[in-house]
């Protein structure tokens, strides 16, 4: 059997007494792309914060790469390799899309301030290599010619890629993106669309939360689908699409799928 | 074309720095009257606790008001090593600051998990606290008479040089120059480093940074153990410059004074800290203001810098610099 890369198991959050996940359970293999479907208010993003160790769980386990994080700092997580981006798209808005980068790769680089102020020459080998890391994502993400602009200052579609472009900076194992489309016209959602296979080919899992089902169709071969907190169904896209819970769920949902 | 541009205004960076460096220098030459020299100096010290408070507030965006605390501190304990231990000073200076980095950095753990207006709460009790102690532990500080005829720093022997004295006021000046010079340097290679994009990322977005890595809490006490350790260097260059010390070299005003320095030069920029200094410690000196008049002038500058100049004189001077650039293009 294939391991799983993250588990959850009977993951469990209550905001003053009321459950907003309840006993979900799910896995995540090493180069799956799964999609994390659900009406507003099912729970997506708690779970996406409960994961990231933003929330804490209130019961339940999370394992990833057979070790458990339950409880983790989000800093810490990240460290480890689980690395989400933001639904409000979130970047430093006032530096460059460079400083941003630079500052993504803060995770997997050690150095320290003795080390900058020596100018030791492994402060300056990280600093090389963050550089070239910068460098290889702007440019696989289509911002290099942006890389002087400050953050706040690039079109909304822009921002949404260098969001995603942060998360890599950070390399993580898994990256989970919270409604990446939103808001996109077809032709940015297209291209996004075709920038996350190509993040899916530099082997790294992705976890997606998303509403457009034109999307989760093409790009996910499995997906959760989360109703008032609960799993309520997973499979492949023809799968669920005919679960009457699911249907449900989505009240006259035939005209969704 | 992009890098010709970004040569040049290098280039241009270059050739100022060189030019102020080539100015302070010189002054005193330029200025030869003992009050005035006394005045610039003081400044320079003032210059000294800005900077400190800018790692803090600028860069990591935590806005303190007990760095005046430190500042007394270093005063205190580096004056106490010297008169009451026998210490040379050239250890006392560095047991003061790292005695306020400590401490700096014991205070930080609690109140740094509190945020904003909070923590600036958490960090006024501190102040008030350190204040009282060194008004009320009479056997140590002499209570609010202080402590006075504080000699200035021992002489540096160079082994066949012979020494450096620190009796006269140009030399007095000097080290202070020289610990503003380092001060900067320091600034500019930890801000240019993985250390300092994390304060930046910290100020910015405290969840953006912790989702690619950052532990703010560590960054944000690294920052205040910086700025407190600093501080304590200018208090200690206080003690002697003065020569007398009293509690309220620890107390709020310094702590606002500090601070209003700082919103007035630019917050988070290099050089802002200077400038607001100079333009609210120096000016005043020279424009002969009544000294009663100096809150009230304080007041009306801050109010007017905020609404006008949200970033300091320095953010001023440089959408001024934009503004001229895209008026005459290139250059």
């Amino acid at each position: 059997m294939k391991l799983a890369l993250l588990r959850v198991e009977g993951l469990t959050k209550h905001f003053h007494g009321l459950a907003a996940v309840q006993e979900v359970d799910f896995f995540i293999h090493s180069g799956e792309i799964v999609g994390l479907i659900g009406p507003n208010g099912a729970g997506k993003t708690t779970v996406f914060n409960l994961i990231a160790g933003f929330f804490k769980p209130t019961r339940g386990k999370i394992v990833f790469r057979d070790e458990e994080i339950t409880g983790l700092f989000s800093h810490e997580v990240a460290r480890k390799g689980i690395v989400r981006t933001f639904q409000d798209t979130r970047i430093f808005g006032e530096e460059t899309l460079w400083q941003n980068l630079r500052t993504g790769c803060h995770g997997w680089l050690n150095s320290g301030w003795v080390q900058a102020l020596l100018q030791t020459s492994s402060f300056v080998r990280e600093e090389r290599a963050s550089q070239k890391k910068a460098a290889d994502i702007l440019e696989f993400m289509g911002l290099l010619p942006m890389k002087e602009e400050r953050a706040k200052n690039i079109p909304q579609y822009a921002r949404r890629k260098l969001a995603i472009a942060l998360a890599l900076a950070a390399e993580p194992l898994i990256l989970l993106l919270d409604e990446p489309f939103s808001g996109l016209n077809p032709q940015e959602a297209e291209e996004i669309m075709s920038l996350i296979l190509k993040i899916w080919e530099r082997r790294i899992t992705v976890l997606l939360i998303e509403h457009n089902m034109k999307v989760v169709k093409n790009l996910c071969k499995r997906i959760i689908v989360l109703n008032f907190g609960r799993k309520i169904a997973e499979g492949s896209f023809q799968e669920i699409s005919r679960e009457p819970h699911v249907i449900e769920a989505y009240l006259g949902g035939e005209g969704v799928f | 074309m992009q890098l010709s541009t970004n040569k040049k205004s290098k280039f241009i960076e270059r050739g100022l720095w060189a030019g102020i460096t080539v100015l302070l220098l010189a002054v005193p030459w330029m200025i030869t009257e003992r009050y005035y020299a006394y005045v610039i100096a003081l400044s320079g010290i003032w210059t000294i606790l800005v900077l400190s408070l800018n790692i803090l507030v600028g860069y990591t965006g935590q806005v303190s008001l007990c760095h005046g605390s430190f500042f007394g501190i270093g005063a205190y304990t580096s004056t106490l090593l010297v008169l009451k231990a026998g210490w040379s000073y050239w250890l006392a200076l560095p047991v003061a600051a790292l005695l306020a980095g400590a401490i700096g950095c014991l205070i930080g753990i609690p109140a740094l998990r509190s945020k904003g207006s909070y923590f600036a709460i958490c960090t006024l009790g501190f102040g008030m606290i350190v204040t009282i102690i060194l008004d009320n532990w009479i056997s140590l500080t002499g209570g609010s008479n202080g402590i006075s005829s504080i000699p200035p720093p021992d002489p540096i022997v160079l082994p066949s040089l012979g020494e450096i004295t620190f009796q006269s006021q140009e030399s007095q000046y000097y080290l202070i120059l020289v610990t503003i010079y380092f001060l900067l340097f320091f600034t500019r290679r930890v801000m240019d480093s993985r250390t300092g994009r994390a304060f930046l990322a910290v100020r910015r977005d405290e969840a953006l940074a912790e989702s690619i890595g950052v532990d703010p809490m560590r960054y944000k006490l690294l920052a205040f153990t910086m700025g407190a350790f600093f501080a304590g260097v200018a208090g200690s260059f206080y003690s002697w410059l003065v020569g007398v010390i009293t509690p309220a070299v620890s107390s709020l005003y310094v702590s606002f004074e500090a601070l209003i320095f700082l919103v007035v030069g630019g917050v988070g920029t290099l050089v802002g800290p200077i400038l607001g200094t100079f333009l609210l410690t120096v000016a005043p000196e020279y424009l002969q203001v009544i000294p009663e008049y100096r809150m009230v002038i304080y007041g009306v500058l801050l109010f007017l810098t905020i609404v006008f100049m949200p970033h300091g004189v320095m953010g001023g001077i440089r959408s001024l610099a934009a503004r001229w650039r895209k008026k005459f293009g290139g250059g």
